[in-house]
Parts: C-alpha cells; sequence; structure tokens
C-alpha cells in the first residue's frame, strides 16, 4: 500500500485501486498527494483544506518529540515510530469523535468529513473495508507509511524542513526551538501538576508506550514518572484502548525483534 | 488478532509483512541449533556420562514436548505479551510464581548463552590451529565472539530468517549426509538398535539421558513468542513447532544413534574423551568436514545470539513492568533493549574472564555444565508451564477444548515433573562427577533459590508497590484487555482528577 498512491489530481476512485479495496462513500473529490512510502515531504505545497486545531494534530507533537530536534534524527526505530505515529493518528480521529474502538476492533462512528487531508484519507481507508478489521491490524497497516504522511503535513505547514543525508531523508524543525517547546511544554504541565486536555494525555500516553517519556525534559525526574502513570491510569475511552494497543503492538515489535 | 483475509487488500498488505510457517521455524532453529547439539551436546554427552541411552531419550523427549506444545500453543493465543513463560506462569499460577519463573527463565537462558562461548572459543581455537596456524587461546576466541555478540546485541541486527534458513539448512543437511556416511560403516559390520530401544532407558542415569534431551529441544518454545506475528496465529506457530520438534527428534536421535552404532556402544564413550566434535566430522571427506567444522561455528554464533535475544526479552519485559529497574525496559533507538542486552553481555564478560582465570575446561566445564543446567532450567518451567496452563484454562476454557486445555497438559505436567525428579537424582551422573560431588546439589539448588528469591520479591512488591504488583505478567496488556472488553467504559478506567472531558 501507498500513502496517496494515485497520480496528483486523481480522486477517491482512482485511490481505491492503489490502496484498500471496498466501497467508498461518496464525498467530493480529494486531490491525494503523489507521495510514495517513504518519500519526502514536499514543503511547500498548499494546504488541501482547512486546517483542524492545530492542538488535536498530536501526532505533529509525536513526530517532533520522536525526532532530535537539531537535527531531526529519528529517536526510535521504523517500525516503532510508525506503530506509535498510526495511533496518534487514529487518536486524532477520536479526538473529533470520529472513531471508537470495540471488542479490539476499530469502528468508524461518523463519516463526516474531518476537514484535513491525512485524516479524510484514513476516514476513506476505514470505511473501505468490507468488514471491520482489529485495531492491531490497522496499526501494524499505518505503521509502513503514516510517518511520511505526517511528515508531509508537518512540512506543508512550514515546521519541518527535509534534508537529504548520507543515510536517507530526514526532517529537521524549521525552528529547534518550537520543537523543544512541544516536549517542554507537556513536562512543565506534568511537573507542575496543571489539567491536561483529553489530546495532551494521550500524546503523554503514546510518548509512554514508546518508551520517550525519559526524554521529556522534567526538572523533577524522581516523580515524574509518578505522574505519567497516573495520565495514563486517567484516560478515557476510547483512548485507554487506543493506547494499551499501541503499547502492546510496540512492545512486541521489540520483543520479536521486528522493529 | 484474526486470521488476515487475504481477499481484502488491507489483509493482504498485512499477510505480506506476517510470519509464515517456514519463517517462524528457522527463528526457531536458531536457538535450537541443531549442529551445536548433534556436534557438541552429543559428543560430549557420551564423553562426559557414557550413557548410551541417548538416542532413545531424544524421540521420548520429543513426544513429552509435543505432548507439552498443546496447552502451551493454546495458552499463547490468548496471552499476547511475548514475555513467554513468564507471562504464562504469572497468568496461570499467580504473580509471585511468574516472578519466580521468570528469574529462573533469566537464569536458565544466560547458562545457555554464556555455556556457548565455551564451546565456540575452544571449537575455533583447535579449527584455526590445524587449518590456519592461528594459536589463540580459546578464550581469546570466545572474547572475540562475546565482543560481536555484545555489538549486533545493542545494534539489535538478529540474523534475519533468509539467512538463517540458509544456515540451518546446510547445518542439517551435513548432518543428515554424516549420519548417512556413519551408519554405511557400522562398527563390527552390523548396524546395533540397541540404543534406540526404549529399554535402554531403564539404565542407571535415565533422568541424566532425559535432560540432555532437553537441552537439545531448547529453542523451540521460541516460537510461540512470534504468534502476535504469525500469518495465521491458531494454524502458523502449531505447525511450525510440531514440525520443528518432528525434524530435528529424527536428526538428533539418527546421528546419535549413528555415532554409537558407527563406534561401537561400548567404544563411543571412549571415543567421544578422545576426539570430541572432531568423531561427528572425521566421518566424512575432508571437504565436508571443513564445512561442518566452520557450519558448527556459525551454529554455535546463532545460538549464542538467539540466548542473548531471549535473555533481552525476559529483562525488557521484566524491565517495562518495573519489576526490575525500568531502565531495562527502554529500547535503544535501534530497537535493541539496551540496558538488558547490556547487562546480559558484561555476565558474559564476566563468565569468560573467570573460567580464563581459573582455567577451567571450556568444553567440559563451560559448555557442557552450564549448558546442561541452563537445560535443566528449561525443563523446570516447561513443567511449571504445564501446571499453569491447567490452571488459566480451569478457569475459563476459552474456546479451547478439553484435549488441549485439560487433558494433554494434566499428562504433559505429570510426566515433566517426573523427569525434572529424575534430573536432580541422576545430577552427578549428568555432570559426570562422583555421586554425592557438592556440583550435583548446587547446580540444581541454585534454582530454587532464585526462585525464592522471585517470589520473596514479588511478595514485597505486593505491599510496597501494589500497583506494579497488579501489573506483573501483564505487559502492556493491562489496559490491552480493555480493548477486547464488552463494555469499554466498564472495562475499569477510573474517572480523571486531571483529564478535562472534552477534546482539549
Amino acid at each position: 500500500m501507498s500513502w496517496f498512491s494515485a497520480p496528483s489530481g486523481a480522486h477517491a476512485g482512482a485511490q481505491r485501486g492503489g490502496g484498500a479495496a471496498g466501497p467508498i462513500p461518496p464525498k467530493p473529490p480529494i486531490a491525494p498527494r503523489p507521495v510514495t512510502p517513504g518519500a519526502p515531504p514536499r514543503p511547500g505545497w498548499p494546504a488541501a483544506s482547512p486546517a483542524p486545531p492545530a492542538d488535536i494534530r498530536i501526532a505533529d507533537d509525536l513526530f517532533l518529540i520522536a525526532h532530535r530536534d537539531r537535527d531531526g534524527r529519528p529517536l526510535l526505530p521504523a517500525r516503532v515510530m510508525g506503530l506509535a505515529i498510526a495511533g496518534a493518528v487514529l487518536c486524532e480521529l477520536a479526538l473529533v469523535s470520529q472513531i471508537t474502538v470495540g471488542e479490539g476492533t476499530l469502528v468508524v462512528v461518523s463519516d463526516a468529513d474531518p476537514g484535513e487531508e491525512l485524516a479524510r484519507w484514513l476516514v476513506r481507508q476505514l470505511l473501505s473495508q468490507p468488514n471491520p478489521l482489529p485495531l492491531r491490524d490497522w496499526l501494524a497497516y499505518l505503521a509502513s507509511s503514516v510517518t511520511a504522511a505526517v511528515g508531509e503535513r508537518l512540512a506543508r505547514a512550514g515546521t519541518i524542513r527535509a534534508r537529504k543525508g548520507l543515510r536517507g531523508w530526514r526532517f529537521a524543525p524549521v525552528d529547534s526551538a518550537d520543537a523543544f517547546f512541544r516536549a517542554g511544554r507537556l513536562a512543565v504541565m506534568l511537573d507542575n501538576g496543571s489539567p491536561l486536555s483529553t489530546g495532551q494525555a494521550a500524546l503523554i500516553g503514546l510518548i509512554y508506550a514508546v518508551g520517550l517519556h525519559e526524554q521529556l525534559p522534567s526538572v523533577n525526574p524522581a516523580s515524574f514518572r509518578g505522574r505519567v502513570s497516573a495520565v495514563i491510569q486517567s484516560l478515557e475511552w476510547p483512548f485507554a484502548g487506543l493506547i494499551a494497543e499501541t503499547a502492546v503492538v510496540v512492545d512486541n515489535a521489540i520483543l520479536t525483534g521486528r522493529t | 488478532m484474526t486470521t488476515l483475509d487475504r481477499s481484502n487488500t488491507v489483509s493482504a498488505a498485512l499477510a505480506k509483512d506476517r510470519l509464515g510457517v517456514f519463517s517462524v521455524i528457522y527463528f526457531a532453529l536458531s536457538g535450537v541449533a541443531p549442529l551445536t547439539v548433534v556436534a557438541g551436546v552429543v559428543t560430549t554427552a557420551y564423553a562426559v556420562t557414557g550413557l548410551t541411552s541417548v538416542p532413545a531419550a531424544f524421540y521420548l523427549v520429543a513426544a513429552v514436548l509435543a505432548l507439552f506444545s498443546i496447552g502451551y500453543i493454546a495458552m499463547s493465543r490468548h496471552i499476547r505479551n511475548a514475555g513467554a513463560f513468564y507471562a504464562y506462569i504469572a497468568r496461570g499460577l499467580g504473580r509471585p510464581a511468574g516472578v519466580g519463573a521468570a528469574s529462573i527463565a533469566v537464569l536458565s537462558y544466560n547458562l545457555l548463552q554464556v555455556g556457548l562461548y565455551g564451546a565456540f572459543g575452544a571449537t575455533a581455537a583447535s579449527f584455526t590451529a590445524q587449518k590456519l596456524g592461528i594459536h589463540w587461546w580459546w578464550w581469546e576466541w570466545a572474547l572475540a565472539a562475546w565482543a560481536v555478540v555484545a555489538v549486533l546485541g545493542l545494534l539489535r541486527v538478529d540474523l534475519n530468517s533468509r539467512v538463517l534458513a540458509v544456515l540451518g539448512t546446510a547445518e542439517l543437511v551435513v548432518i543428515v549426509i554424516l549420519t548417512i556416511t556413519g551408519l554405511s560403516h557400522p562398527a563390527g559390520g552390523t548396524l546395533s538398535l540397541a540404543t534406540l530401544a526404549p529399554g535402554s532407558m531403564t539404565g542407571g542415569g535415565v533422568g541424566a539421558a532425559l535432560a540432555i534431551a532437553v537441552l537439545g529441544y531448547v529453542g523451540f518454545e521460541t516460537s510461540a513468542v512470534y504468534t502476535e506475528e504469525a500469518r495465521d496465529p491458531r494454524r502458523t506457530v502449531r505447525l511450525a513447532t510440531y514440525l520443528c520438534l518432528g525434524l530435528i527428534a529424527v536428526v538428533y536421535t539418527a546421528a546419535s544413534w549413528m555415532l554409537a552404532a558407527r563406534y561401537g556402544q561400548h567404544h563411543v564413550a571412549a571415543v567421544a574423551q578422545q576426539q570430541g566434535p572432531g568423531m561427528l566430522f572425521g566421518l566424512g571427506s575432508a571437504l565436508l568436514a571443513n564445512i561442518g567444522q566452520t557450519l558448527f561455528l556459525t551454529s554455535l554464533f546463532a545460538a549464542m545470539i538467539a540466548f542473548h535475544s531471549a535473555v533481552g526479552r525476559y529483562l525488557f519485559t521484566l524491565g517495562r513492568e518495573q519489576v526490575l529497574p525500568p531502565g531495562l525496559g527502554r529500547p535503544s533507538r535501534s530497537g535493541a533493549p539496551r540496558a538488558a542486552s547490556l547487562l546480559q553481555s558484561f555476565i558474559g564478560l564476566a563468565v569468560i574472564v573467570t573460567y580464563a582465570v581459573a582455567g577451567w575446561d571450556p568444553m567440559v566445564k563451560l559448555f557442557f555444565y552450564l549448558g546442561t543446567t541452563g537445560g535443566f532450567g528449561i525443563l523446570l518451567l516447561a513443567a511449571v508451564t504445564s501446571i499453569s496452563v491447567i490452571a488459566f484454562f480451569a478457569r475459563d476454557r476459552r474456546g479451547e477444548s478439553v484435549w488441549s486445555a485439560v487433558a494433554a497438559p494434566c499428562v504433559a505436567a505429570a510426566i515433566l515433573i517426573a523427569m525434572v525428579w529424575l534430573a536432580v537424582a541422576n545430577y552427578a551422573t549428568l555432570l559426570g562427577v562422583p555421586a554425592g560431588s557438592p556440583l550435583a546439589r548446587i547446580f540444581p539448588a541454585t534454582y530454587a533459590v532464585v526462585a525464592l528469591i522471585g517470589i520473596a520479591w514479588a511478595t514485597v512488591m505486593r505491599v510496597t508497590r501494589p500497583e506494579v504488583y497488579g501489573n506483573i505478567g501483564l505487559g502492556g496488556e493491562i489496559a490491552g484487555q480493555r480493548v477486547t472488553a464488552m463494555s469499554p467504559v466498564g472495562g475499569g478506567i477510573p474517572p480523571s482528577p486531571q483529564v478535562g472531558g472534552s477534546p482539549l
């Protein structure tokens, strides 16, 4: 499968051929971007639709926290990164009440236009399945390409830029202070015991699931882990399920060496 | 996880990424390391114990392990944590038993792993001295192997399934050719079946022969770890486990029988003492002997990496659940359980240095003593796991048949417990030491000590860190259970004082 595998300007019908099969609900044609898996994002492209509130985009924050702020070096193995970011984009859909989780299966509860290209593509993929698939299958499926897709979204927003290095493409923040600030803000809120939004709590859960919580610049690391645990324990449904499942697939990827 | 419907595009894409039967077999075979067993374990077992019931023990133990696997694989379908024995025992017999089992597992796999340095060092030193004129001490080769394993462990460079497939197949082919060659020239001109008869097990040291046979199969249990990654979780792992067991049972039985038949039942021990692994490789042409010895080294190496990963897996899981320091549960950028890998490497270094300084024999006292003791630990774990399978399904059979969930685990548990008892009774024979030697008590007793430490540690956690205690054996599953709960909200998520109800 490839993200936005249809040629530029193609519509939803063309995408069915390159992506998931099955009926796609009638929607206005969407212009998918011709990005192949692993290809660098293309900075400077105009956004195809009005952006949702930026603070729903926890996949963006996770992407930035999971890459070194000064040069964009990934801090996680590729598959672990993909699984975590797949969990994050699904959490984004859950934040706008578009999906939920029931009996281990991902269920679409609204087919309204999510108003953002990546989310729209994702909803179309979910709806295209003849039968609902287990959440873990979606995480595994999305993991192979979702990192590049979120990278592209960040590049379109001008947050990161692609750099070709000796070891392939890297996605370095345009403003490393901004990237650091995203992690720092979370750490300060945790340190102070500030109330967290559902999205922020879910983000912390995902950060914990991939073991990146130690990277958050806490000023009081001794009690930090306890506060992280408390936030995770207090997550609401379906975020608890989404994050727990992400943690399971990440752990299994590490334990079987398939990272 | 459901079986993938390949008519569906998403499922078809996933199926490509999942492991098939042969991939799982070769992952398991890398730990089993057939040439390590035939050239290393069998020949050293003949030399040290003098027991000629080893061939019969191999097929009898295969049957017992196949019986054990019925319940073990049935349980793997309901336990998503890849922590294997630890998770199974914690879920079946309770958290303290789980931590006790984890302690036994960590000790066993460490013994199995570090023991291999002895065989690798001794074989590499002998091989390079003969063929290349390079005269290094065994421990210099062992340290070289240790350094490579330590680096590969940190970088998480596991041998991929294709490399393992080529090496594993080559090992099996060499064993089969040497077995046929040996059987075509039996001692005295007649092929004796005496060592294959189950009656040969009635002699002394039956427990030792059984323990040696179990050591040969260690690694087969790894297959269950791949349940989550398997193409069809119900069929793939089950088929891979039985095929793996069946294949190596035939190979081990035939090869060990061939050695006894080729050199004579009454002389095989003396030849083994004199020639070691050379008694196998000497049966073929010079070219085959060279290929065989090279593959013996690669086989030992693949097993070192497999057991290094097994230790890392247990330490990582224990760190993730905070039963051990959380640093052990943190993956590196490469995906390796970094601290767990470093700890295992440190243990390996300490053992090699200790043996080198003390001047102890690497083949007998490092490879065979620690290897057989590691194998005994796996036998213990298999026995306890069988009991835990019974306990796990006694509460809820979860759609499994009475045969898988009750009958087979009960029979397997009874036989495995009897084997543990016999192995302890014959431990002096197993090590080739005089009856009454303190070593024959110290090695098995070590498991009792570490198990008690584990149980005590779990009990302390129950009082001091109840939230950590509650997570024992669950891995990431604690909330994963909620995913499959009928009512998500009823899954036990407490109302949050800290998290707002609305999205952001």
